[in-house]
């Protein structure tokens, strides 16, 4: 490739599949290398040529479903009053879910001390309450201490 | 979103719509990648329309988005792709069958073209495969008309050395 090669080679790719001008034509077919460049840019035109393209009615409904995007609202104005309520909801969720929870566990302790504290002043008095075993073996226990401090 | 603006889009749709579908197909070798494109350039042009001041450019203009929107789904694609790539490639070479031939010459040239820097394949698509005017490309690709001859010149080059049977 000559230097006169460097004026003509970008005008020989440039023009692709298209009609050369008459000066480049004229290079080309007294120069190897730019012949060759020129056989190079026709068999990349053939091998490009397009295949199967989309008709207007595919672009259409492309251009369509674009359309109902574009009228949808920004993600900015309407994710806040959901992202308000959401917030809400899980702050609903902690206090019921972790706090009144813990609320009602000291609540049902409670319950059961004082069953506890009723049941050892029944049992002297109600005798044919069915019981465990051991509880009954716990009330007699008890019941004996009672008897030996009432009994001088 | 305007009338006008929907009236636009209506009237690009028909005008450049299979247009701009194959230039992005051809940019990005996958057909609901090019349609998403497609998609997006419209969304765009739907938003930027009030900044079309001349409305005898607006396939030009419409184009120049579209190049645009398929360079957007080329990076995102290629993230998504890199990383299955890699499981893909032992897959197929594992299950592959011993074949004779070459991929055919178009599969290989689309692989090329598909591996060039957004610009050159841009400027390649739109004259080898889409024949557009130098003029216009220069308006599509936002430069001067010696440029789009540069890069064109580039791209040839590089095809040319990556597929040295092309001319047989």
């Amino acid at each position: 490739m000559g230097n006169d090669c460097k004026t003509f080679e970008i005008e020989i790719a440039a023009a692709g599949p298209g009609d050369l001008a008459a000066e480049v034509a004229l290079h080309v077919d007294t120069c190897p290398a730019c012949r060759a460049l020129r056989e190079g840019a026709l068999a990349l035109a053939r091998a490009s040529a397009p295949g199967e393209e989309a008709d207007a009615s595919r672009a259409r409904a492309i251009a369509a479903r674009a359309a109902r995007s574009a009228r949808r609202p920004a993600p900015g104005l309407w994710a806040i009053p959901l992202l308000a309520a959401s917030a809400s909801a899980a702050a609903l969720i902690l206090y019921f879910g972790l706090f009144h929870a813990t609320a009602q566990g000291s609540a049902g302790q409670e319950v059961e001390e004082q069953a506890c504290v009723d049941v050892s002043e029944i049992l002297p008095e109600d005798r044919s309450v069915e019981l465990p075993d051991a509880i009954r073996a716990v009330s007699d226990l008890m019941m004996e201490g009672m008897d030996k401090e009432v009994t001088p | 979103m305007t009338v006008q603006a929907e009236k636009l889009i209506e009237g690009l749709a028909d005008q450049a719509g299979p247009l701009a579908i194959g230039i992005a197909l051809h940019m990005l070798g996958d057909r609901s990648q090019a349609e998403d494109a497609v998609q997006d350039a419209f969304e765009r042009a739907l938003r930027a329309a009030g900044s079309l001041r001349d409305p005898a450019s607006a396939r030009s203009w419409f184009l120049r988005i579209v190049v645009n929107s398929c360079r957007r789904e080329r990076v995102v694609v290629r993230r998504w792709i890199r990383r299955r790539e890699e499981t893909g490639r032992a897959l197929v070479q594992a299950h592959a069958e011993p074949t004779e031939t070459d991929p055919p010459l178009r599969a290989r040239l689309g692989s090329a073209v598909r591996r060039l820097p957004h610009r050159q394949r841009a400027a390649f698509v739109l004259r080898y495969v889409h024949g557009l005017g130098i003029d216009d490309m220069a308006t599509v690709l936002g430069c001067a008309p010696g440029t789009v001859k540069a890069t064109i010149h580039k791209a040839v080059v590089k095809l040319r050395r990556e597929l040295g049977d092309i001319e047989r």
